[in-house]
């Protein structure tokens, strides 16, 4: 008996403390639960000042935390700027840095144990190259001597993991239950690639070869062709550009069609992802000096994306968000400049079948030539588990990544290979710029993920599309190429004095919103994945308004109108019958085109047009199991509703008869008022509400079902898990007045009153109004850190 | 009666101390101990031991979410499936404090085991 019951003892003490693995995760409750070490001491028991010192500052940091949790850094020097910076986001979003870094270093499954999907996306990431990615970067920015920016950051932010005792760890370090491990330069390049995979890891080419075998060459060139009119782009038409471009001919050996069909993992991603900046002259506004905004979309998370920060030495004094992780500030403004970044959705990836020369998969044929196929031995460290060694085969055009019966691909990637010792000091130098022109020349040489970098100092604005292109022949990369034709390549890149740039444009103002960057006139090809109402939103209300204030602009940011809609829906109710859902046809008719949130006509026009595009291309069903397809993009099938409403597209395969538009036009309302018929609520936040989910998906640790106005077309754009992470207004003047906001807060610990302190005023459409604060002892302080150089 | 409340308090304020050092699971190793050293008989080994964890695994979280109004607590309610915070404290004791009770006894019974073995 007694036996018997201390190896009960026993195993539940085993158990408590994680050392039974169970099928699924299960936190060790001991440790978890643990009074004096556990989740209890992450409580937010007042912030209390801390004096600390380090031998790596050149000088006493002093960092003020004000009401928002906002850190103020008063440094005498960059480099401690940057210290203070890596010590700060370590100090609020160690895990998230940590997971963000290990997302694309194939190091998931180190920490996370028997999870077949996190080990599935680290061999996604190997497989991908990132280490040979983040190796290449590595030699690459160390080239630079003079701006080392990652290193004081990474010793900043070890400064903060050296001080920790278990107790002190982040509240999911101790649900997973894992140790921080320090920091490096490496794993701050990781969440460069992490951004970089995120924004510019974008392609279409296995759904282009799909649908052009689905729906015959004819019928995808028309529905999925550049060939469009482009209405706002982002730099006008009219724009000259430095010396002509040699314009390339179209070769048709290029490509290599065929179906792709699905395998384990889909190396192209689709993101819902986007974002808006714009801002006007000073003859445009009311004070008479230009207005900035910016709000990127991007996937909303718990900890936010964003961490606010103000950094102050002798030659700089800047305000605004960085990515936990990387040195210095993407969106930000200082005393002289506001700037900002949408992302640039050119196709910098392409995909190369392979050809080998025999079974053996040992050789492949490039040209008249054949290689050698380069395996690298890539290890994925498995926790509870033995290591995972995969073979990742290297060829010329990149690593294959994809593998099927009838062929390989190789992963033919920019960022992979395309970088400048510059590029990781380019978001530092942002907030060091004193003019537009200093902003220009700092933010040259910068490669990926390619924005749309807008500035506006006192007398200038302007926009300049940034990034490294590929000068590519006309048609390229639409589809998958021909690995064995080494003529499929491309060496040349588009440079930088043709980059598209528009600075004092005559109309006033400029803008983006992820649309083409061009208008015809252009003289290098592009393609990739481009938005368009958005950016002829923006346009239409800054072309037709005056002396506009940074009010004007917080109302732009939440405007919830729908090009979409308005192009939509008097073709959709010109179809419809008199007698049909009468009720609802009402609804429609008086609708003003407006995502508010409780319009029930926002959630009908939604469910009828995806019902509509869903009935469209039924041509779509048989096949959609088997290989990647998309649909056409929202202008394209405008268009075809507009101009083609006897189109062979609207034929349904299952019937005898043969449908038009508007066939289609009337079933899909049926339909759509049915689902209407079955909803409770049928008010547009209830039907499609927002979550924010925690970076790890742990449970509790999001907030879900927030109601909220806005759609992906609107400038409010948000969509279920994605929306305006950072919204930002700066009008210049003598004094800056600058105002922002995010989906979240400071802090990244749950337990604290800053975790989702400015969600609500997100929620309610308000913002914070920032003060530049050149005192420290001006501020209203809610916590002091001071850092002093140790002799 | 008077002897297990010392007993309780002592042991609590032991593990208290301990827990400042050495890993959770001493609360088990000195429960144990208190079983098989101290303890006159098995029930007292379960109930002196499972209230001087209970104490130290509830009062003491209790003392935090005092300070931090039971912020934490619910936080933590709601990674385990929307428990109440102020539950969340008690169960805290309560499991721990069965485990603790579950150690003093094999404690205690171990003791037992041993003086039949010397009696016979």
């Amino acid at each position: 008996m007694p036996v018997l019951l201390s190896l009960l003892t026993l195993a539940a003490t085993l158990f408590l403390n994680g050392n039974i693995s169970l099928e699924s995760y299960f936190p060790p409750l001991g440790k978890v639960l643990n009074p004096h070490g556990g989740f209890w001491q992450n409580a937010e028991r007042g912030l209390s000042d801390l004096q600390l010192e380090s031998s790596l500052v050149q000088g006493d940091i002093t960092i003020v935390y004000d009401e928002r949790y906002v850190p103020h850094v008063y440094a005498q020097s960059m480099e401690d700027a940057l210290f203070a910076q890596g010590y700060l986001e370590a100090q609020n979003r160690l895990f998230q840095m940590d997971m963000m870094s290990r997302s694309v270093s194939g190091n998931l499954s180190e920490v996370i144990a028997g999870n077949a999907v996190v080990f599935q996306k680290d061999v996604e990431s190997v497989r991908k190259g990132h280490r040979s990615t983040a190796a290449f970067l590595m030699q690459e920015f160390k080239k630079d001597k003079t701006k080392q920016y990652l290193k004081y950051y990474t010793e900043g932010v070890n400064h903060y993991i050296a001080g920790l005792a278990p107790k002190d760890y982040p509240i999911e370090y101790k649900l997973m239950d894992f140790t921080p491990s320090p920091w490096t330069e490496e794993k701050s390049i990781y969440v460069l690639i992490t951004m970089a995979d995120m924004l510019a890891g974008r392609a279409d080419d296995f759904e282009n070869n799909n649908l052009r075998e689905v729906l015959g060459p004819e019928l995808h060139a028309f529905l999925y062709g550049e060939n469009f009119q482009v209405k706002a782009p982002v730099i006008p038409e009219g724009t000259v550009y430095g010396a002509a471009a040699e314009k390339d001919s179209y070769d048709s050996t290029m490509h290599s069609y065929g179906k792709i069909y699905k395998s384990e993992f889909s190396p192209n991603r689709i993101f819902g992802a986007g974002s808006n900046n714009w801002a006007v002259a000073g003859e445009k506004s009311k004070s008479g000096m230009p207005i900035l905004a910016n709000d990127p979309h991007l996937g909303l998370s718990l900890p936010s994306i964003w961490y606010e920060i103000e950094l102050h030495t002798p030659e700089m004094h800047a305000h605004g968000v960085s990515v936990p992780g990387l040195a210095g500030c993407m969106i930000g403004f200082n005393e002289n400049i506001a700037w900002g970044m949408t992302n640039v959705g050119h196709d910098i990836k392409d995909f190369y079948k392979i050809k080998y020369t025999d079974a053996s998969k040992s050789n492949y044929v490039y040209g008249e030539t054949e290689r050698a196929i380069e395996i690298k031995d890539e290890t994925i460290k498995r926790r509870g588990a033995a290591d995972h060694v995969e073979k990742v085969a290297y060829t010329a055009w990149g690593p294959i990544v994809h593998g099927q019966e009838t062929g390989d691909y190789a992963m033919h990637w920019v960022r992979s290979y395309r970088a400048t010792a510059h590029e990781p000091s380019v978001y530092v130098d942002c907030m060091r710029s004193k003019s537009y022109d200093e902003f220009v020349a700092y933010s040259s040489g910068y490669v990926s993920p390619a924005q749309n970098f807008i500035c506006v100092d006192r007398s200038n604005i302007g926009i300049r599309v940034n990034g490294a292109f590929p000068a590519k022949k006309k048609g390229d990369g639409k589809f998958v190429k021909d690995g064995s034709n080494p003529e499929a390549g491309y060496d040349k890149f588009i440079p930088i004095d043709q980059l598209p740039h528009s600075k004092n444009p005559e109309r006033g103002f400029v803008s983006s919103a992820n649309q083409r960057s061009t208008a015809a006139d252009y003289p290098y090809y592009y393609n990739g994945i481009f938005a368009t109402y958005r950016g002829e939103r923006i346009n239409s209300l800054l072309a037709d308004g005056e002396s506009f204030t940074p009010e004007d602009f917080k109302k732009f940011q939440l405007d919830d109108y729908s090009i979409k809609a308005h192009d939509f829906l008097p073709l959709f109710l010109a179809a419809v019958e008199e007698n049909d859902n009468s009720a609802y046809k009402n609804l429609l008719q008086a609708w003003d085109f407006r995502y508010t949130k409780d319009s029930e006509a926002a959630t009908l026009f939604y469910r009828w047009y995806t019902e509509y595009k869903r009935m469209i291309f039924d041509e779509f069903i048989p096949h959609r199991d088997e290989v990647y397809l998309k649909y056409p993009f929202d202008w394209k099938i405008y268009e075809l509703t507009r101009d083609y409403p006897e189109h062979k597209i609207y034929d349904k395969l299952e019937t005898d008869q043969v449908e038009t538009r508007d066939d289609i036009i009337r079933e899909s309302f049926v339909k759509a008022c049915e689902t209407m018929d079955n909803m409770t609520d049928k008010r547009w936040s209830q039907y499609r509400p927002l979550h924010i989910d925690h970076v790890a998906k742990i449970s509790g640790l999001g907030r879900g079902n927030i109601a909220v106005g806005g759609a992906g077309e609107a400038l409010n754009a948000t969509r279920t898990r994605f929306g305006p992470s950072w919204r930002m207004v700066v009008g210049m003047g003598d004094k800056i007045e600058a105002y922002g906001v995010y989906p979240g807060g400071q802090s990244g610990n749950p337990a604290s009153k800053y975790y989702t302190d400015m969600l609500q005023h997100w929620i309610d459409g308000k913002y914070y109004k920032i003060e530049m604060q050149p005192k420290a002892e001006e501020l209203t302080a809610s916590r002091t850190l001071t850092i002093q150089k140790k002799s | 009666m008077k002897r297990s409340i010392i007993q309780i308090v002592v042991l609590a304020l032991v593990i208290f101390l301990a827990q400042f050092v050495l890993p959770w699971y001493a609360l088990v190793i000195l429960t144990f101990m208190y079983g098989l050293l101290l303890a006159d008989n098995w029930r007292r080994a379960f109930f002196v031991s499972f209230l001087a964890v209970f104490l130290v695994w509830a009062l003491y979280p209790l003392a935090i979410s005092m300070q931090d109004g039971f912020r934490l607590a619910g936080v933590i309610g709601d990674v385990f499936g929307g428990l109440p915070g102020g539950l969340i404290v008690g169960v805290n004791g309560l499991v721990f404090g069965l485990l603790g009770g579950l150690a003093g006894l094999s404690g205690s019974l171990f003791k037992s085991l041993r003086s039949v073995d010397m009696g016979s």
